[in-house]
């Protein structure tokens, strides 16, 4: 009954405005599959073209073998979470799960065993007579749930379905709806503009920025291998210099230079590296140039388990304007602790940073695409 | 790929031809027979001519404009201090003053004109004690009386909507004006009325227009003093046969006059207005001694005056009676004389009334959700409609019907059918704008999750929209109930002897002095809106009503 989703060349416009140029992707069957980015690029638009309750200007969407296209949103069997529940406020908990069965002849012996069942599984079956105004947010959401995967939809879209919920019980359901996910299996998209959410969550997350998917991948290679500079700057934090390559070296100055693994054959020239806070290995100065990068402590930042400096380096080139760069020490590890206006050498390791070309910022690392990536 | 019928095109196309046929139509036609000749038929501007020419008609139109200027400064000088009092300083027995305010409100403008005869007319009560003590009162008829009767009928829509104004003002504002240094009476001068100004244009072009389309109170007590709405009906019904065409170029001088000034202050309110995001609410404060016997004085007196020929209609209704004069003692006998002679009036109050809610209702629910939720170049012209009751009064509306549906194919001059869509016509949107506001709040996700979860559109819309925007609706059908059963302007142009409606009926008991008859008629009328108006309140667990 889940199915996969093909989406092939789907366009989105509003009168003149081209929202969605030409999308494709295939979401596998059973998959959690997450639409990523920031506000205006196209996810939820794309998630309620999926729905049916946005029009396809072209190219095609299809349910397994059938291009759902003209088929209204009420016949295409799916189960949807919306962002702001749409629990029906006239209807009990009970009532609202069980709407969607009556359009699906269910005989009623079974019907009643499914409503109980998932109102189970979604720990909500004690508040079955109440109606939804007397439910906290968390069970709210538990209902929308319940009554969007009972009706066993083909497909499961949810559209920032945690971002009316307080931080600690968003990581709370966002486990409950993982579990659920997995214990029926059910093809599920999912919408949210939430890195840390889409990173936990996820089976494979696709990145958009406007109506363009920038990459697709599994949450560690979008994390570790970003394909671009916009995911790299998007998912996490990155600090980006303009280096030199050359035979497998990335050049930051005239001295300093550090062995990538991971680049690309025969990739040379101008091109821009991508470093994590944590691609960082912070020391107390060496008279060496060739050791690491000269940096000055700015500013000292103390939030428990980690120190924040923010450093000016010396020597090598930001790609932006800006005059320095932040990073974190984790007190644990930490050998040395600096003060500011101290002076210290900063080293990059290799193995970790990431490094794009300099022009469009695709990435120039081995095997890493839009589409799948290897470590 | 099959053609698919989709439910709300239908009802788009469905809507607009039944505005075409309806209003559209009939206005086009009022339009065109104003520039024809009575007699010949042919093309000419002579009907406008004589009316722009001849003292006795342009008269008339600047004799309305100055009762609707002085009713609508009358009506604001009295409300809008209740209101403001209402809302800051705690009032005793506010719930009773405000449900008094709402029954002078809702109850129809001709009745009271007619208790005001009955109090200061020339036989009246009061007129009569204070001729005993050899004091001279002055004299309901005319000018006066006209503005006395329309201020007390129609300040409280200024006291709705100034109150609703307050609830919504924040008193920070006022405490953020004080802390700069601002007393109390100066922050009344710089805060609160600029901040408001816009809400009492409003409700002052609503008193503005409704006393300029007031027929019932002029035709009663005006006397020798005529206005725009009475020339209309005399020249159209006029003894002499009536001139059909002139009442129709009179007809259209209305409408231009009333759209001009409609449009003028949307523009004028437009510039005004602005968003104001008010957590807080004003907290009554207590008052004491003098000033608190003032404010309560104002308010008790206004909404003393505003229920006074409520409770003197109810009152003689229970007087006995010789023929048009009351005598010693009290009796059913008026209501049984109602009920024995008049009752098919009464039945067809209610039946034309039931019927022309249910057209509403329907309508309101699809025309609020075409505009709201299908919003496109076309359902927009929806919201024209809503300028309709605004800018065509009844007696305009009256003739408009009369001359376009006295002929076939849809001869309907004289059938109940005219006046329930005359009903629906002016009384629509009522409803329609309380439906509208109440869908705005409606998100419309539920409405998708219901189709996500397989209902149809339309089964999506019955089980959650419209289930969802029933209150609203009900408030606004409530209003629009009330306004139906005392409708006159309209009636009295379109009834025929079976067709006769309650209000219709009363206008003519005064008319002929039958002033116990028409006191019961008017109390039957009375109670009904009472009755409706609690049931609501006990259905929607709110005691506000909002226009």
């Amino acid at each position: 009954m889940s199915e996969e989703i093909i989406i092939k060349n789907a366009v989105k416009r509003y009168g003149d405005n081209t929202v969605i140029p030409a999308l494709s992707a295939e979401i596998r069957n059973g998959e959690f599959f997450t639409l990523l980015g920031p506000s205006g690029c196209g996810k939820t638009t794309l998630l309620r073209m999926i729905a049916g309750f946005n029009t396809i200007e072209g190219g095609t969407i299809s349910f397994g073998d059938q291009v759902i296209n003209d088929v209204p949103a009420h016949q295409r069997n799916i189960g949807m979470v919306f962002q702001d529940y749409a629990l029906f406020p006239h209807m009990t908990v009970e009532a609202n799960v069980r709407y969607g069965l009556k359009f699906r002849d269910v005989p009623k012996a079974e019907a009643d065993e499914r409503v109980d069942q998932i109102l189970k599984v979604t720990r909500i079956d004690q508040y079955r007579d109440r109606l939804p105004e007397a439910l906290s947010g968390g069970q709210q959401q538990r209902v929308a749930l319940a009554r969007a995967i009972v009706i066993h939809p083909t497909v499961l879209l949810m559209d920032e379905p945690l971002s009316n919920l307080d931080a600690k019980l968003r990581i709370e359901m966002r486990t409950v709806i993982r579990d659920i996910q997995r214990e029926i299996g059910i093809t599920t998209v999912y919408v949210t503009h939430d890195q840390e959410e889409a990173l936990a969550i996820s089976d494979r997350i696709a990145v958009m920025n406007a109506g363009v998917i920038q990459q697709i991948a599994t949450p560690v290679q979008i994390y570790s291998r970003p394909a671009n500079t916009f995911v790299a700057g998007f998912i996490g934090h990155s600090d980006f210099f303009r280096v030199k390559c050359e035979a497998g070296r990335v050049w930051f100055n005239d001295a300093y230079s550090v062995a990538v693994p991971m680049l690309s054959e025969g990739v040379s020239g101008e091109a821009v590296a991508g470093v994590r806070p944590e691609d960082f290995c912070i020391m107390p100065p060496s008279g060496d140039a060739g050791a690491g990068l000269t940096a000055k402590v700015l500013k000292k930042v103390f939030l428990g388990r980690y120190i924040n400096y923010q450093i000016a380096m010396d020597g090598c080139t930001p790609l932006d304007t800006l005059e320095s760069i932040e990073l974190s020490q984790d007190i644990s590890t930490a050998e040395h602790e600096f003060e500011e206006g101290d002076t210290l050498t900063v080293t990059l390791r290799g193995d970790l940073i990431n490094v794009y070309s300099a022009e469009g910022g695709a990435s120039l690392m081995k095997g890493v695409r839009r589409g799948e990536s290897a470590r | 790929m099959k053609v698919r019928v989709d439910f709300w095109k239908v009802i788009t196309a469905v809507i607009f031809a039944l505005f075409a046929v309806f209003l559209v139509a009939p206005l086009l036609s009022l339009f065109v027979s104003a520039f024809k000749d009575a007699e010949t038929g042919g093309w000419t501007m002579s009907n406008f001519v004589s009316f722009f020419t001849k003292k006795y008609y342009y008269r008339t139109l600047f004799r309305s404009l100055a009762v609707s200027s002085c009713v609508t400064l009358a009506a604001v000088a009295l409300g809008a201090p209740v209101a403001y009092f209402m809302a800051t300083y705690q009032i005793r027995a506010k719930r009773l003053v405000q449900i008094l305010i709402i029954i002078s409100m809702l109850s129809p403008s001709f009745i009271g004109a007619y208790s005001w005869v009955l109090l200061l007319g020339r036989s009246g009560v009061v007129t009569q004690f204070f001729a005993a003590l050899g004091l001279k009162t002055p004299s309901i008829y005319g000018f006066f009386g006209i503005v006395l009767v329309l201020a007390l009928k129609l300040y409280p829509f200024i006291f709705m909507y100034v109150s609703g104004a307050m609830k919504k003002l924040d008193p920070s504002l006022l405490e953020a004006s004080q802390s700069l240094g601002c007393g109390p009476a100066r922050n009344v001068a710089c805060m609160v009325i600029p901040l408001i100004l816009p809400t009492v244009l409003a409700g002052a072009l609503l008193v503005f227009m409704s006393s300029l389309a007031d027929f019932g109170t002029p035709m009663l007590i005006g006397e020798g003093f005529r206005v725009m709405p009475v020339l209309v009906y005399r020249e159209f019904m006029g003894e002499m046969g009536g001139n059909a065409n002139f009442a129709a170029a009179i007809a259209v001088v209305m409408v231009s006059v009333t759209t001009s000034i409609y449009l003028t202050q949307r523009w004028i309110v437009n510039r005004l207005s602005f968003k104001s995001r008010s957590v807080r609410r004003i907290v009554p404060k207590p008052i004491e001694g003098g000033k608190s016997a003032l404010v309560h004085a104002w308010v008790y007196l206004v909404a003393f005056l505003g229920i006074l020929p409520q409770a003197t209609v109810v009152y003689t209704s229970f007087l006995k009676t010789n023929g048009p004069t009351f005598v010693q003692g009290f009796s059913l006998d008026s209501y049984r004389a109602i009920f024995s002679e008049m009752g098919a009036s009464i039945i067809n109050t209610y039946c034309y009334g039931g019927l022309g809610i249910c057209g509403i209702v329907v309508l309101a629910f699809l025309m609020a959700y075409l505009s709201v939720r299908r919003r496109n170049a076309l359902t927009s012209l929806l919201d024209l409609c809503s300028i309709f009751p605004y800018v065509i009064s009844g007696s305009v509306l009256g003739i408009m019907l009369l001359m376009a549906f006295n002929r076939p194919p849809l001869a309907l001059s004289g059938t109940a059918a005219i006046i329930v869509i005359s009903f629906i016509i002016r009384r629509l949107p009522h409803t329609l704008r309380s439906s509208v506001a109440i869908l705005h709040q409606i998100s419309k996700s539920s409405e998708e999750a219901a189709v996500s979860l397989g209902a149809s559109p339309l089964r999506s819309f019955l089980d959650v929209t419209a289930r969802l925007m029933l209150p609203g609706v009900m408030t606004g059908a409530t209003l629009s109930w009330v306004a139906v059963i005392n409708e006159l302007s309209a009636s009295i142009i379109l009834y025929t002897g079976a067709t006769k409606t309650m209000s219709v009926a009363i206008y003519s008991e005064v008319q002929s002095a039958s002033y116990g008859t028409a006191a019961a008629l008017a109390t039957v009328l009375t109670g009904t809106t009472v009755l409706s108006l609690l049931i609501l309140f006990s259905l929607s667990g709110k005691r506000e009503v909002s226009f």
